[in-house]
């Protein structure tokens, strides 16, 4: 079964459109630093290629993370192919493993493109291009954006909806997340809090939270979002 | 090859599925009978373990559901639920590669070139789906059902949205299947259709049966009744030569009368008339359609649907 994920991922529009989609992001400001022209030796040459890969490729995960299951929903084949693998645990696993080879491609794809693109614009900006640092960085990046797709693969297989795992996901994100982080005492074991704990910890930057607590504190939302689209899933039938 | 037996299923307080039993024999074309809402859709569902029963038990291939060997019997079988199940984006041979995949069968394999000339979309099978009609929708979802030579087909409304050539080819499809080693269960409200299709039929209304059993044995061999056209001169004499021998006879319309014939062949009936020296121009016995039997069956409060016809 998981020969025609793989093969979902390679005919469906839906990953090649989102990777596309970060690429021009990342190409578009790397053009407009460009046409910019900032004076020789200023920091955005490379700045600005990593911080739009940052954002767009947690965004990206999350739509794709989301897609992977939500596409059953969307397109009313998740009966159909719940009777090609009625094992639903199994299936979820399957669909886990699909999600995570997709994610780690298209988060490797694009923060690589996003590296080059620094590299070629320090060399033009003539500003210092620090590689392992940048590398770093973006394995933080990396690490963020799986967190965030897989959370949005257990979001949307417990809503059983791909608009609104999207929507929950960003939601969380962009507007609970930040909220729960402003909150003393607990802040900082929020999901967006505890992730880029783990991020700052690679690129080593200041961190709010221990590796081992940021880790812990990750994975408990990520498995406890998936469990319980999990259960929702093979406890409940499907109509 | 499956069976029902006292099954239950309940959506809140309403029963779908009422004390539903029926069995389907191998390698048969069977159908599925019932009013919108009467719970074909919900058998199907419990039959391929998307659903779950509250009481009762159901047999797939050998197999009850939450028994070990369940989902391969569910992995057996081929379905077509309700809407086609189909990826919008992708091609129909590329739908058809997906699901093939699931099975271990190579996205080249002649198999689906085979599956596609067997639904008439052999010319079509580079297209996306977005752009594809109902009725195409419809035969692209059964070639998925039948592409990996299932052992049992479930076929929901399979010839919804066709047209009529595509409706004689999608029957043919299904009638092909027991040759080819398959059993399929057929639900449809197209009642002509279902007639010419299939083995035996399955009748449920309110999630009850009400019959079960071969076509001629639910619809009948014969009524009782003969119909017989004789040319307008005669009509008087006919009709008085049918009084005489003690039958019923009525005007059934458009010049034909109807004989009460009491299970008298034709035969005896053209003898009769014969004698009176009357010839009819046509003499048939009046046979009850699918439909008729299914409208008294499921449609009227005559009847109580614990009656169950066989």
């Amino acid at each position: 079964m998981l020969r025609a994920e793989l093969l979902k991922i390679r005919s469906l529009p839906t990953p090649r459109n989102t990777t596309l989609i970060v690429l021009a992001t990342i190409l578009i400001a790397s053009v407009v630093v460009l046409i910019v022209s900032p004076e020789q030796g200023n920091e955005a040459y490379s700045r600005v290629p990593e911080a739009a890969s940052n954002i767009t490729v947690t965004i990206g995960a999350m739509v794709l993370g989301a897609w992977m299951i939500g596409l059953e929903f969307a397109s009313k084949t998740i009966r159909l192919v719940a009777t090609v693998q009625p094992n639903r645990l199994r299936f979820v696993f399957i669909k886990l493993v699909a999600a995570k080879l997709l994610l780690i491609t298209f988060a490797v794809l694009c923060l690589s493109f996003a590296f080059a693109a620094a590299a070629l614009l320090s060399n033009i900006g003539n500003t210092t291009f620090d590689g392992g640092q940048v590398f770093k960085q973006m394995l933080g990046t990396l690490v963020i954006a799986l967190l965030w797709g897989i959370f949005a693969f257990g979001l949307t297989l417990l809503l059983r909806s791909y608009t609104g795992g999207i929507v929950g996901t960003l939601v969380l994100a962009l507007g609970l997340d930040p909220i729960l982080q402003i909150i003393p005492s607990v802040g900082k074991y929020s999901f967006g809090s505890a992730s880029e704990s783990i991020s700052n910890w690679i690129s080593g930057d200041p961190t709010s939270l221990g590796i081992w607590i940021a880790l812990l504190a990750s994975l408990a939302w990520v498995l406890a979002i998936n469990a319980l689209g999990c259960l929702r899933f093979v406890a409940r039938d499907l109509k | 090859m499956l069976s029902f037996d006292s099954v239950t299923k309940s959506y809140g307080s309403r029963n779908a599925v009422d004390q539903l039993s029926f069995r389907v024999p191998e390698r048969s074309v069977i159908g599925l009978l019932g009013p919108n809402g009467a719970g074909k859709s919900t058998a199907m569902k419990l039959l391929l373990g998307l659903v779950s029963s509250n009481s009762g038990e159901i047999q797939l291939l050998g197999s009850t559901p939450g028994s070990p060997g369940f989902a391969e019997a569910v992995r057996r079988t081929g379905s077509h639920i309700e809407a086609p199940a189909l990826y919008e984006r992708a091609t129909a041979r590329q739908n058809l590669a997906i699901h093939a995949a699931s099975f271990g069968i190579d996205r080249h394999d002649p198999q689906i070139d085979a599956t596609l000339e067997t639904v008439g979309l052999s010319s079509r099978s580079s297209d996306k789906v977005k752009g594809f009609s109902l009725g195409m929708r419809q035969r692209l979802s059964l070639g998925i059902a039948i592409l990996p030579e299932p052992e049992l087909v479930v076929l929901d409304e399979p010839t919804n949205g066709l047209d009529p050539s595509g409706v004689v080819e999608i029957r043919e499809v299904i009638r092909s299947l027991p040759a080819r080693g398959m059993t399929a269960l057929v639900s449809s409200h197209v009642l002509g259709e279902i007639e010419k299709t299939v083995d035996e039929v399955v009748i449920i209304r309110d999630g009850r049966l009400v019959a079960e059993g071969p076509l001629d044995s639910i619809v009948g061999s014969g009524s009782g009744r003969l119909l017989l056209r004789v040319p307008d001169l005669h009509r008087d004499a006919a009709l008085s030569a049918i009084a005489a021998e003690g039958l019923a006879a009525s005007d059934a319309g458009e010049g034909l009368i109807r004989v009460e014939a009491g299970g008298k062949p034709g035969s005896s009936l053209a003898e009769l008339l014969a004698r009176a020296g009357i010839y009819p121009d046509e003499l048939w016995s009046e046979r009850p359609d699918l439909e008729n039997v299914f409208l008294q069956l499921t449609g009227g409060a005559a009847g109580s649907s614990s009656d169950v016809a066989r």
